[in-house]
């Protein structure tokens, strides 16, 4: 773990290079503490190995915020201090064609068929790494090797609410309309949209359960 | 109790609502948005007496014009247009009067890229996330149309005559911006660095309220094994293919290329200034300066009034 400026009013702590649910469960633990002990924050993003702390710089300077957080990172009670309340979200997706543009691409590139791919997606529970990049899209990890597909090479300019995707080792949902580059297998109906029911938050479990078009429609789920 | 002060004739290319923007919210996956010229932003409010998050319209390229549903005022601040109120020429950087069904017309810029109109006591607005700023990037509300009413609160007019000082006001010709070097994980080598700092870039076409794109350079990185992570405000990524981008208002949380160096806040309105083809060239500045200047701004400008 190491602690430096980013940003003018941010600072960045590096985890360990490798990516775990065990490592992201101690990145919210070290997120939690830090924003009960220092009254003078303003923001945090935690993705995959670092987390990113955003400060008022009225109220503390740099030195000041890097000194805080050094105390903190070796605080020996971490444990015992700080138990996050990880969210199980259940998250109902539709794999029909009709809603899924590149499950062919995704299918033809592992050499798979659908129901081994449906299986092989919806059979893990999965852990929320990061939020963002629109918002309340969370990164999901890690997805089975035998489905991993890369990047769209060109994106698409409209990926349609609750749309499911695949990028390598990720997969995860979009909750608005936007553009995009994941492999889109399917949709969810339920709406993800921020200041909604659902609000994925890093450490969180995240199960889908598959459902058919008609249980989609039910749902409330819509389709062009 | 707010009032209905100007009707949208022609919003131009990209007319939106503006202040400081979502502040705490990048948690949730939503970005920081807001005046993308923080600069000329603040002067217009400042002039007009209004608190410094007061919501203002920030005009692309010009092309704007509106009639006046009652008696207001307003500052024009930011790139440079031939303003004019009912056909007669009104002056940027000072309070103008419009009475009652006044023309105010904006148009398109003769330098610079982004008009801001401050209006007295700021436009009203649904808030959301604590901001009225629109981002269109993240659907967040939409930018401004023909026949659009907008409203403001009252506020009894100010019967002084106001202005900037001419040494306030930025002439947007200076090209240098101040960046302090970041060494994102080793990323990128010595060398590397030498020449970003010694390097003239090129703004490209590609320059939105999202981010500014310069041209390529001669700078690679092995991309193997790199997470994605938060973004800040003025971060300079650089891709696979050797593309600075500028992180803006409103890019993404998070992002996914390596990060050489971040550009001082201040600065970044200037790039909000400059259009293609300007060419820029990057100044170290170290983290105690930059806190100090941006200190004293936030200070000028009354932020913990």
């Amino acid at each position: 773990m190491k602690c430096d400026v980013y940003g003018e009013n941010s600072i960045i702590i590096f985890f360990d290079n490798e990516p775990s649910a065990k490592q992201t469960l101690f990145i919210r633990r070290i997120d939690e503490k830090i924003s009960q002990q220092l009254d003078y924050l303003i923001d945090s993003v935690a993705s995959y190995t670092t987390l990113v702390v955003f400060y008022n710089i009225n109220k503390a300077s740099y030195k000041k915020i890097l000194k805080d957080i050094n105390v903190i990172l070796t605080t020996q009670t971490l444990e015992k201090d700080i138990t996050p309340k990880i969210n199980h979200h259940k998250i109902l997706v539709c794999y029909e064609d009709i809603l899924a543009p590149d499950l062919k691409r995704v299918l033809e590139y592992n050499n798979i068929n659908k129901e081994e791919l449906i299986k092989l997606h919806s059979k893990k529970t999965y852990t929320v790494y990061s939020v963002g990049f629109i918002p309340n899209f969370a990164y999901l990890g890690i997805l089975e090797n035998k489905i991993a597909t890369p990047r769209l090479e060109k994106p698409r300019k409209k990926v349609f609410p609750g749309s499911v995707g695949i990028a390598q080792n990720q997969t995860g949902i979009y909750p608005t309309l936007s553009p995009g580059g994941w492999n889109i297998i399917g949709r969810t109906p339920q709406n993800l949209q921020i200041a909604g029911d659902i609000e994925f938050v890093i450490g969180d479990k995240v199960d889908f359960v598959a459902i058919n078009i008609d249980e989609y429609i039910n749902q409330g789920g819509k389709y062009e | 109790m707010s009032n209905a002060v100007l009707k949208i004739i022609n919003p131009g290319i990209y007319s939106s609502f503006q202040d400081i923007g979502r502040i705490g919210y990048k948690k949730l996956g939503l970005n920081i948005s807001g005046a993308v010229d923080e600069y000329s932003y603040h002067w217009g409010n400042y002039i007009l007496n209004n608190h410094y998050t007061s919501t203002s319209i920030e005009i692309t390229f010009g092309g704007f014009n509106a009639i006046a549903l009652k008696n207001t005022q307003i500052v024009i601040t930011g790139a440079q247009s031939n303003i004019s109120v009912n056909d007669k020429k009104a002056n940027a950087n000072e309070i103008i009067n419009l009475k009652t069904k006044d023309i105010l017309s904006i148009p398109y810029t003769k330098s610079g890229m982004r008009i801001y109109l401050a209006i007295l006591k700021g436009f009203a607005s649904n808030s959301l996330f604590n901001s009225n700023s629109i981002d269109t990037h993240n659907n967040i509300g939409i930018s401004l149309k023909k026949n659009d009413i907008l409203h403001s609160h009252n506020k009894n007019l100010i019967s002084e005559k106001k202005y900037i000082s001419k040494e306030f006001i930025k002439k947007y010709d200076e090209k240098i911006i101040n960046l302090r070097i970041l060494i994102d994980n080793n990323f990128f080598s010595k060398d590397d660095i030498n020449y970003f700092l010694n390097h003239t870039f090129t703004i490209s076409d590609k320059n939105n309220r999202v981010a500014y794109q310069l041209e390529k350079c001669d700078i690679s990185f092995n991309n193997e094994k790199f997470y994605s992570k938060a973004n800040n405000y003025g971060n300079v990524q650089i891709t696979s293919s050797g593309i600075p981008i500028i992180m803006s208002k409103d890019a993404p949380t998070i992002g996914g290329y390596p990060t050489i160096g971040t550009v001082f806040s201040l600065d970044m309105s200037k790039l909000a200034q400059y259009g293609k083809n300007t060419k820029i060239v990057f100044k170290q500045i170290d983290i105690a300066t930059i806190q100090e200047k941006r200190k004293n701004f936030e200070s000028f400008f009354k932020y913990n009034a």
